[in-house]
């Protein structure tokens, strides 16, 4: 029995820190990141067809040159199949909760690069048709070992943990969705802030939205509380930031502006609140505090 | 099967280099 304890104790533990990590992951994606998302091979190998491209144009054989030139395009095509398939799974990976992909883009990439493959050596060079199959099988078995499989399994929330929640998983996936979409309007309206404290502020305010939306994944039994939360206070900030960048010219240092950075520092102080307020299940704090905002947003005049 | 992950990749991207040095070859020197 000690032993059992002993055992299941640190596992226990070991998959809350793991699956805080994903959090943690899930809550620092940037979209768009640079990184493990590059197919380079797929990026780079594909020029040496330019060299034949080039003698074939200058020899003038027309057959060639378009062979080539479909073959550079197929490749070019699943490079960026795959590479939108790589993205697609680190998200996924990220995740707590994830359908799987519903195309799956390395396989297609793949096959778009065995296409490829074979279009180069049937159309171009004086390959046989079994010759060039065979190029083309390899070609595209090698993208598949070098880059994988897409993820095929959705993975939800454990039975147990979504009865005591009350929700299903799609609920939860929706809610978080939804949010992250918002999240990105607001970085994006961020981006063309020409001021660097509030930049810096809605990115504050940002990634502490995704540590929430992190803790909802991992615990989803405030959802319908904390949606609500996520709902006010992430459109008021989204119309806020919106409506701020498309007068910012006339509006800096004007008594609008100050308030505009009033209601971000609520926001900020909010979410920075929120983690707390979500563990200590209390819904008071949460009406008060979508209270708060919405009268703020009244008085400052700035939604 | 039976590999690691990353002998896979590096399989993988052998492979797709090789292919792809090969049918660029035989288009040229055809």
């Amino acid at each position: 029995v000690v032993d059992d304890g002993d055992s299941r104790h640190p596992a226990s533990v070991a998959r809350r820190v793991r699956s805080h990590d994903f959090g943690a992951a899930a809550a620092n994606r940037a979209p768009g990141g640079a990184g493990p998302d590059r197919a380079w091979v797929l990026r780079i190998a594909p020029a040496m067809l330019a060299l034949p491209l080039v003698s074939g144009l200058i020899v003038g054989n027309v057959g060639d040159v378009l062979a080539f030139a479909l073959a550079l395009a197929l490749f070019y095509g699943g490079m960026v199949l795959v590479e939108q398939g790589l993205a697609r799974e680190a998200d996924y990976r990220a995740r707590q909760l994830a359908k799987a992909p519903k195309a799956p883009r390395k396989l297609l990439g793949a096959l778009a690069v065995a296409a490829g493959a074979f279009v180069c050596s049937y159309g171009a060079s004086s390959d046989g048709l079994i010759l060039a199959l065979v190029y083309g099988a390899l070609a595209g078995l090698g993208c598949v070992l070098a880059y994988g499989l897409d993820p095929s399994r959705d993975k939800g929330l454990e039975p147990e943990l979504a009865r005591r929640a009350g929700v299903r998983t799609d609920q939860v996936i929706e809610a978080i969705t939804e949010a992250e979409a918002k999240l990105g309007e607001i970085e994006q309206a961020a981006a063309s802030l020409h001021n660097r404290e509030l930049t810096d502020r809605l990115a504050r305010i940002v990634a502490k939205a995704r540590a929430v939306l992190a803790q909802i994944e991992q615990d989803p039994s405030d959802l319908r509380r904390a949606r609500r939360f996520l709902v006010t206070y992430l459109d008021g900030t989204r119309d806020v930031v919106k409506k701020y960048t498309q007068q910012q010219q006339d509006l800096a240092d004007t008594e609008l502006a100050a308030n505009f950075r009033h209601v971000l520092e609520t926001v900020e102080q909010v979410f920075a609140e929120q983690e707390e307020v979500l563990k200590r299940n209390e819904t008071m704090d949460l009406e008060v505090q979508i209270e708060v905002l919405r009268t703020q947003l009244e008085r400052e005049g700035v939604a | 099967v039976g590999m690691s992950p990353r002998m896979r990749t590096g399989l993988g991207v052998a492979l797709l280099l090789l292919v792809l040095a090969i049918i660029t070859l035989r288009a040229w020197f055809t």
